[in-house]
């Protein structure tokens, strides 16, 4: 198997294909500490591509409440159970090359060579049974901090659970992988990343339904339609990225699902250009961090992870830059501070940004000034008259 | 009839009132609400617009760490998590508002 490096686990690892990196490479940051589930992106992304005949049950964007919530049920943990323990990074060995120190477990991929699957598997996986997708989350809001009685119900009788203990939203869309564990998955070769923009789609003309992909993808974002009898996915909103939507007159638009998000959580770019507010993010604040990056296949979502859930459990979910990401999120400098106020400011896609005299300005592909936030802009309260929000 | 409360079948959706374990040492109640003034703080609420959203029942989550530890706490939160961009929140009256 050759070997590609991954820079999110800090050395070489073994998949299906030979490394070969996109032109450039479609990523987005999402911040949890914002989230509130309120599901308008999983609705906006619904609302565009997933309302045929079909695809009741399809959310290539939801949002789930961890830690129990999840869509499919349980995804992350059954993963983690198949890939079982492993010893983690050496966060000594971290430099700008390896941000995170050197992973030293096995990923998906070695994982499925080393087991030799009776499947033939390229990545260690599982198919999720058809009653796992029923809901786009799972458990929402369940969580509590007392003891269940004998048939779920509290000593409490009827009274709705409260919010008492630690939970939090995660959002999720196709990571659009640098290693795909879908592409090394499908026997037909109908998955590839464009090398234009990295964004990873599946050529319906070609695939013939096997599942492969729902099944090897750890993040279960491809899916199966049963109407038309073949698998789908987040297209990253391409005809978007592209700029063909005649609302932006050309210019490149983010995707559905971050342009909807009514808490400006979430921003879009390309995360090896290092003038992106992305590449920013990730690679120079540190703030932004891969989800679940010991499966292998180098996501392209990041996520700044949320301040008050137990270390142990975000250490699990996003790796060891945990740490420096909470306290770097929660004294920012300057430049980050303006970085944080290009969420959700325009539908134009991002390329580059400038931040200067308490201004946070984002240019365009060509250069050309697409959104300028000052740091201090009026609030304004609408009169008692009327209602306000406090 | 009478409900027994037994289901006649397994039913995936329950999971109802789990334990969801803490860290020892750690009080999340006060981080989460950290969090919450900090996020609006830097949408530059001021401290009084904030504290008035922790009395508002209808905050369903900040309201709660303001029943269970008081107004005393939450204003004292106020004070200790400073944004390093402390900055002035300006009222503005909405005219359009106004008219409508």
């Amino acid at each position: 198997m050759p070997k590609v490096y991954n820079w999110q686990l800090g050395r070489e690892m073994e998949y299906p294909y030979e490394g070969k990196r996109a032109k450039r490479q479609f990523a987005a940051v999402f911040n949890i500490n914002r989230c509130i589930a309120c599901q308008t992106c999983t609705m906006a992304c619904k609302s565009t591509w997933t309302y045929s005949k079909g695809q009741e049950a399809m959310w290539w964007n939801n949002v789930e409440t961890k830690p129990y919530g999840g869509y499919p049920q349980h995804w992350d943990v059954k993963t983690l159970q198949l890939l079982g323990e492993q010893p983690g990074w050496d966060a000594g060995k971290s430099d700008s090359e390896k941000p995170y120190g050197v992973y030293q477990g096995e990923t998906l991929f070695e994982a499925a060579k080393t087991r030799a699957t009776e499947s033939g598997q390229q990545a260690l996986g599982y198919l999720p049974e058809e009653k796992e997708w029923r809901s786009p989350n799972f458990y929402e809001d369940t969580a509590h901090s007392t003891l269940a009685s004998k048939g779920g119900r509290t000593a409490d009788g009827t009274e709705l659970p409260e919010h008492r203990a630690w939970f939090f939203y995660l959002q999720r869309i196709c990571n659009h992988c640098s290693y795909p564990a879908c592409l090394a998955a499908c026997p037909r070769g109908a998955i590839y990343k464009r090398p234009e923009d990295g964004i990873v789609l599946i050529d319906q003309s070609q695939c013939r339904g096997y599942r492969k992909c729902v099944e090897q993808c750890p993040y279960k974002k491809p899916m199966f339609n049963a109407e038309t009898r073949v698998s789908e996915k987040c297209i990253a909103c391409y005809p978007r990225v592209e700029g063909t939507d005649p609302l932006t007159s050309g210019d490149p638009m983010v995707t559905r699902c971050i342009s909807a998000c009514v808490g400006k959580i979430r921003l879009q770019g390309w995360i090896d250009d290092p003038r992106s507010p992305i590449y920013h993010l990730v690679r120079v604040a540190k703030v932004a961090l891969p989800l679940y990056p010991q499966f292998g296949t180098e996501p392209n979502v990041y996520y700044i992870p949320p301040r008050w859930v137990p270390r142990g459990y975000l250490h699990q979910m996003f790796g060891p830059g945990v740490d420096h990401a909470l306290g770097a999120y929660a004294k920012p400098d300057q430049e980050l501070l303006g970085v944080l106020q290009l969420f959700g400011a325009t539908q134009k896609l991002i390329y580059s940004y400038k931040v200067e005299n308490d201004e946070a300005i984002g240019y365009g592909e060509k250069g050309q000034e697409v959104v300028r936030v000052p740091f201090e802009d009026p609030v304004i309260i609408r009169s008692n008259k009327h209602l306000n929000v406090t | 009839m009478a409900d027994t409360g037994a289901m006649e079948g397994p039913n995936d959706f329950e999971l109802m009132h789990q334990i969801v374990p803490g860290e020892s040492g750690r009080d999340h109640t006060e981080e989460m609400a950290e969090t919450y003034i900090i996020e609006l703080k830097r949408m530059r609420w001021s401290n009084e617009a904030i504290l008035q959203m922790f009395r508002n029942s209808f905050y369903a989550g900040p309201h709660q760490v303001y029943r269970d530890r008081g107004e005393g706490f939450i204003c004292d939160l106020l004070e200790r998590c400073r944004t390093n961009r402390e900055r002035r929140t300006l009222f503005e009256e909405d005219s359009n508002a106004q008219s409508l």
